[in-house]
């Protein structure tokens, strides 16, 4: 098994066992904290499977997803913070 | 007409560096050093400085957004630096659990608005501090282990970022 | 001399999964919200810079790092957008832990 696998495997455990945050969170804050962290574990693991694979375009999909989690997040807080009211 | 276009050329020479920075993007997208790539990218990038120049700025783009390139790779230098050594810092707060944290009120000694802009941005970067709020010159900061009552609200600032900062203020404000 | 700069990058990979493990740790580990975000967000932010330079140390002079390049200056712009966003939105929903001054 080679070194980067070992990794892929170990950021893979960690974003599993991170979601918990967002189950069991008191309040609504925790479940954004956790999204948040969450995205930036996956941006990782796109790197890593490109790695392997010696293909560039799924670190074109790290991009995306970047940009994606970043609006989510950005959205999701003005809907809190105004109550409703975009 | 001759106006209009030499007006065009003129704002199109203002914003050279801007347009090298984004050709080289594109270059870095497609994959290719090719001379089709570059006129490509060249003919995207003038297209969206100039559209972006005439309908939402109004204004000159590079002196706006850009804060020279020295200053700019001291500063990153410096922000990776101070990233990393306030990491280690933490590291002793998460194995014992206990924190101790509180909101403090300070203020900075830059007054324009994007260097402001740039200084908050990486006080939320730098673990141990968020910012909350922005209110001119006055920050309210997030800290964790708060200076005390009778001490200087202004140690939650990294007093080496600013120096930077305050430099390039001081050399912009003599130049304009 | 490559299995030197293999090496190097990979150590450098091993501190950064310590740093990002810390930092899912110590998500269980605190009980209010602004202690959470205050260490364990930002712990997190410095495990991710750590792993992609040791990528762009392994992949050497290629497109391949020049896009990490992109890809970490991209969250290094928007990363304490988020944070802020989040906390901003707590603090005037008046979560308050404690008197400020």
């Amino acid at each position: 098994m080679n070194f980067d696998e070992i990794v892929l495997i170990i950021v893979a455990l960690l974003s599993v066992f991170e979601l918990g945050r967002v189950l069991i969170g008191p309040t609504i804050y925790d479940r954004m904290l956790g999204f948040a962290v969450f995205s930036s574990k996956v941006i990782v693991t796109a790197v890593i499977i490109g790695t392997i694979n010696e293909r560039t375009f799924f670190l074109d999909i790290a991009l995306i997803y970047g940009v994606l989690g970043f609006i989510s997040t950005i959205m999701l807080s003005r809907f809190v913070e105004r109550r409703g009211d975009i | 007409m001759a106006t209009y276009i030499r007006s065009i050329g003129q704002g199109l020479k203002n914003n050279i560096g801007i347009i090298l920075l984004l050709v080289f993007i594109w270059v870095l997208l497609v994959e290719q050093f090719s001379l089709r790539a570059f006129l490509t990218g060249l003919f995207v990038s003038i297209t969206v400085v100039f559209f972006t120049n005439r309908f939402l700025l109004e204004e000159n783009y590079q002196r706006k957004y850009i804060i020279g390139l020295i200053t700019f790779l001291e500063y990153g230098l410096r922000l990776f630096k101070g990233i990393w050594v306030s990491g280690f810092s933490v590291i002793p707060h998460i194995l014992s659990g206990k924190a101790d944290v509180q909101i403090i009120t300070c203020e900075t000694k830059l007054t324009d608005e994007l260097l402001v802009n740039i200084l908050a941005n990486s006080i939320t970067l730098t673990p141990g501090t968020v910012t909350v709020d922005k209110k001119g010159s006055r920050l309210q900061v997030l800290a964790l282990n708060p200076p005390a009552e009778d001490e200087n609200a202004r140690d939650v600032i990294p007093y080496k970022l600013e120096k930077v900062l305050l430099r390039y203020e001081k050399s912009a404000n003599r130049k304009a | 001399m490559s299995q030197w700069i293999t090496l190097a990058g990979n150590i450098i990979i091993i501190i950064g999964l310590v740093f990002m493990t810390l930092g899912v740790l110590g998500i269980y580990r605190f009980n209010d919200y602004f202690s959470r975000i205050l260490i364990t967000s930002k712990v997190d932010t410095v495990g991710f810079l750590t792993i992609m330079v040791g990528f762009i140390i392994k992949h050497g002079l290629d497109f391949f790092s020049g896009k990490i390049v992109l890809i970490v200056a991209l969250y290094m712009i928007t990363n304490p957008i988020a944070t802020h966003a989040i906390t901003r939105s707590a603090h005037i929903s008046g979560y308050r832990i404690k008197k400020e001054r």
